[in-house]
């Protein structure tokens, strides 16, 4: 009886008609297209700085948080199996989740967030050419799992800042 | 899908991804306008809120007018948008910039947000949106764009079992919720 209400239902779904997107909406994607390429052919040496600054603040991160390592708890996220990070991450975002939201992330915060949705996007790559066992996901999980926790800290730090300027 | 625009290259649709590659501004829109509702849709059903959709519809041709160098054969043109679209859609549920979103967001103000679009959304479209994200995109992936459990399972970071049963559980709330209906009981918005 469900199966066969389920195979209804799915056929309702796959009956549902496409939707239009907002107009306007091609000539925001051009605008940000040819922004984007044009930045990137005219300021090669401007974004290789911002990509070396992002890339060295993740590094700082990472190596920060491997030198911690070694004396803290964070000892487990660095040796940790695939599934111990998947669910490091998970509880990391877990508890970002359930700190008070300020609105918006610092600047840090934003080029941690960013770097993660790297990492997601590169992750989703390897799952969908079926690498997701390889040591490169191991890695890659390993980095997400550091740069949440990063991030946990930015926002405690964030909002400790608030409370200061609050309070005095 | 659209026919090319014969004054950009004499109606010859095969050079397509190399056009693409030139910056032909033809060759882009052509793009956008042959599959800007696929993606849209995608990004619409996946993510259940119109904003995101345009955001993650927005983000995905920008990904591919700028990465285009990255294509190799025009056959695989369409299959390559929907997986930026469907990577983009996964980006947002799997980062904590979008969770934090959800979480930030009220029932009331979600309810307000899509209030002109329920009114005409069938009744499956608003079951469909009253649903849990993952559950909502499970269902989504596996029974509309085809994904096998192993697959979402990987693309959620998790098993093939997680996806049965994001899958299984989706279905179960969407079958309460068209009982709820059908006896006239509150609670729709799930």
């Amino acid at each position: 009886m469900n199966e066969q209400e389920n195979q209804a239902l799915k056929a309702e779904i796959r009956a549902l008609p496409e939707l239009d997107p907002p107009p306007g909406l091609w000539d925001r994607v051009l605008a940000t297209s040819t922004a984007r390429q044009r930045w990137m052919s005219r300021r090669p040496f401007a974004l290789a700085a911002c990509l070396i600054a992002a890339v060295a603040l993740s590094l700082l991160v990472v190596e920060q948080s491997e030198r911690d390592a070694g004396t803290s708890d964070d000892a487990l996220v660095m040796q940790a199996s695939v599934a111990d990070l998947i669910e490091e991450s998970q509880r990391l975002e877990e508890h970002l989740r359930s700190l008070p939201f300020q609105g918006a992330y610092g600047d840090t915060g934003r080029v941690l967030a960013y770097r993660i949705a790297d990492v997601d996007s590169t992750l989703n790559e390897l799952y969908l050419q079926d690498m997701g066992d390889s040591a490169e996901r191991a890695r890659l999980l390993r980095q997400r799992a550091v740069l949440l926790q990063s991030l946990v800290e930015v926002e405690a730090q964030d909002r400790a800042a608030v409370f200061r300027k609050v309070a005095f | 899908m659209h026919r090319f625009p014969q004054h950009a290259n004499g109606g010859d649709s095969v050079d397509i991804v190399g056009r693409l590659k030139r910056g032909d501004r033809d060759a882009q829109e052509w793009v956008y306008r042959s599959y800007a509702r696929m993606v849209y849709t995608i990004a619409r059903r996946m993510l259940g809120d119109s904003g995101l959709a345009e955001d993650a519809t927005q983000d995905t041709f920008v990904d591919v007018l700028c990465k285009v160098d990255r294509l190799d054969h025009e056959a695989a043109l369409g299959a390559w948008v929907r997986r930026i679209a469907v990577n983009h859609c996964l980006m947002r549920l799997r980062s904590p910039w979008f969770k934090r979103r959800e979480t930030a967001r009220t029932n009331l103000e979600a309810a307000r947000a899509d209030e002109a679009r329920l009114e005409v959304a069938t009744d499956i479209e608003r079951a469909l949106d009253s649903l849990p994200a993952k559950a909502r995109a499970v269902i989504w992936l596996h029974d509309v764009e085809g994904y096998t459990h192993k697959e979402i399972g990987r693309l959620f970071g998790r098993t093939a079992s997680y996806s049965k049963s994001q899958l299984a559980r989706g279905y179960r709330r969407l079958r309460e919720l068209r009982t709820d209906e059908r006896t006239g009981k509150p609670g729709t918005q799930g």
